[in-house]
């Protein structure tokens, strides 16, 4: 029994690839609905055997390095790609970025 | 004109002007264009490059080169930006996305006076073992076009394989410069974390993400790591280690005073004999020329690859957070349905642009850093992390260098592996050395089967010079 059956007994494989594509911000066609599944239970099943390992005491790693990060100065610096940057933009009005309502019912 | 040379003998030719940069532009760019049908490592080209020959040629003739480099060819994996070039990531998310500026990597090659040839093909954004993740088809091996070149840098191994450029600039989280290297029998280094900027390349695993190369030789990955290496104001965690001369470094090692370390935990289950016994004649071979080898171990290598499928989506679920249509992904709003909220486009654009790969890490990303599940999955896989990198520091207390396989296997068949997780085994030895930050090259030191073999050889934080000048002193015994 893999970590994803274990928490989940009582949920269907459905309710689970639904609530992760919510929180994924993932539409998934129904076509791929269970070879993802299958795909993220073996996956999860590989990283299972992490569990045997005793890590008590042992303190996280999250960065690449362990030297200090340093923090350029907080100077103002001229950019002149405002025009590159916006003609990648997918949608836009004179030179601002468009992008529907968040608030009422277009959230 | 020959296209294959290394970049040391294009650099010294272009000074002894036994040829210009633009013979050299055009040699290259003209191997690309037979080659590249085949072997599809190419994704876009740069239409300046011939100019900016001319150009470096006219700075030569002056006596105004910007450098040793100037006028030397290169090619660079897509995820490096480059201003006013495509730059996709091997994505249809990014399809025809123009960057408006350069990474710093590209930016000190620019500075240098070297001339970028193009961008290389790449399973998409990085995360692949075998290249066939790329949106934009599968390279090809030029040692067999029937095999994957491996991956993620694919496209940049098949380049500098084919001999399309000298160096390729290439990506590494979990092997991904190193593997393909191995399959591509070219030299792979991946420097210690912090040593080579970030800014300016797409983002997978902030945390594991080095920037590395590809070349013929260890000595031009020491040509080519001097202009790269360095402090960056642009990106916090690059590092303020000096930047030593690793040419020097590379002439002056004394084999003597080296001490190589084979770790077991390397050579068990699942790893080709014929490839163990390549890597323990090479340590073989270093010993009689006066290297002392020991062997050691490493406890946690095993656990490193189940760490990096926990860590890796983490990070890169909240990476790709940022392709939502919005402000990438020009190409796609055409087949947005009307009437869709904001939250429906979002999930829409990313379902229809985003690959199965970069779907699977993103949902298994949301999963471990879930409220229910963080403490299990990623808490714990951070934990062992630290212990992946006391590992390292136990075992650089007894020796200078390790030497591994790089993969378990040679290259494989293009369509071989189809289940997730085997695609991920094939990067079971590349991940310790990536989640700890310390540097590692690949270099090809035999074949099975005329495919190459890659030895991995791993070194302290920092010491480029003294793993790069292990490796030249590898590949000149294993020419021979």
């Amino acid at each position: 029994m893999n970590i994803v059956e274990q928490k989940n007994e009582q949920k269907s494989k459905e309710e689970i690839i639904a609530q992760l594509s919510k929180l994924s911000l993932l539409e998934i066609s129904e076509t791929q609905h269970d070879s993802l599944m299958n795909d993220l239970a073996s996956i999860l099943k590989y990283v299972q055997r992490l569990q045997k390992i005793d890590t008590e005491g042992v303190i996280p790693t999250h960065h690449g390095t362990i030297e200090e990060m340093v923090i350029r100065p907080d100077a103002i610096q001229r950019s002149s790609h405002a025009k590159a940057l916006i003609s990648n933009v997918p949608e836009q009005n004179e030179g601002q970025i468009k992008v529907k309502g968040v608030f009422g019912n277009g959230a | 004109m020959e296209h294959d040379m290394t970049l040391i003998e294009m650099r010294d030719g272009l000074a002894k002007k036994e040829f210009s940069s633009r013979e050299l532009t055009d040699a290259l760019l003209d191997a690309v264009e037979k080659k590249n049908p085949e072997l599809n490592a190419f994704l876009a080209m740069n239409q300046d490059a011939r100019a900016e020959a001319d150009a470096s040629d006219a700075r030569r003739r002056e006596g105004s080169e910007r450098s040793a480099l100037d006028g030397v060819p290169y090619a660079a994996k897509d995820m490096f930006l480059t201003t006013g070039i495509v730059t996709t990531a091997g994505s249809k998310m990014l399809e025809g996305y123009v960057p408006a500026e350069n990474a710093t990597a590209v930016q000190r090659l620019e500075d240098a006076g070297a001339i970028l040839l193009g961008k290389n093909n790449c399973d998409e954004f990085a995360m692949g073992a075998s290249g066939e993740y790329s949106a934009y088809g599968a390279t090809k091996n030029p040692r067999d076009i029937t095999r994957v070149p491996g991956g993620s840098s694919s496209g940049s191994a098949a380049a500098v394989a084919a001999g399309l450029a000298p160096l390729s600039l290439g990506t590494d989280t979990n092997g991904s410069i190193r593997q393909p290297a191995a399959f591509c029998g070219v030299v792979g280094l991946k420097p210690t974390y912090g040593r080579i900027s970030r800014y300016g390349t797409v983002s997978l695993m902030s945390s594991a993400d080095h920037m590395g190369t590809f070349t013929h030789t260890p000595e031009d990955a020491a040509v080519a790591l001097q202009i790269l290496a360095g402090q960056d104001p642009r990106d916090a965690t690059t590092s303020r280690e000096q930047v030593p001369d690793y040419e020097k470094e590379i002439k002056q090692l004394d084999l003597k005073k080296i001490t190589v370390g084979l770790p077991k935990e390397y050579f068990g289950e699942g790893l080709d004999p014929a490839i163990a016994e390549q890597v323990r004649s090479a340590a073989k071979k270093l010993e009689q020329l006066g290297a002392k080898v020991v062997e050691l171990s490493l406890p946690h290598t095993l656990d490193a690859l189940p760490t990096y499928y926990i860590l890796n989506p983490a990070e890169a679920s909240s990476n790709l957070a940022r392709y939502d249509g919005i402000r990438y992904s020009k190409g796609r709003i055409a087949s947005i349905p009307e009437g869709m909220t904001l939250r429906e486009r979002y999930a829409h654009v990313r379902g229809e642009g985003f690959g199965k790969e970069p779907k699977r890490r993103i949902m298994i990303g949301n999963y471990v850093l879930s409220a229910e599940h963080q403490d299990a999955t990623f808490r714990h896989a951070s934990k062992v992390r630290t212990l992946i990198h006391q590992d390292f520091n136990h075992a650089f207390e007894q020796v200078d260098v390790l030497f591994t396989p790089v993969a378990p296997s040679t290259a494989f068949l293009l369509g071989a592996v189809q289940d997730p997780v085997q695609m991920y085994l094939a990067d079971i030895f590349t991940s310790a050395p990536a989640l700890a930050g310390v540097p590692a090259v690949s270099v090809p030191v035999g074949e099975i089967d005329g495919l190459p073999v890659g030895l991995q050889i791993v070194g302290k934080s920092f010491a480029e010079g003294q793993l790069l000048g292990v490796a030249a002193h590898v590949m000149h015994e294993t020419r021979t």
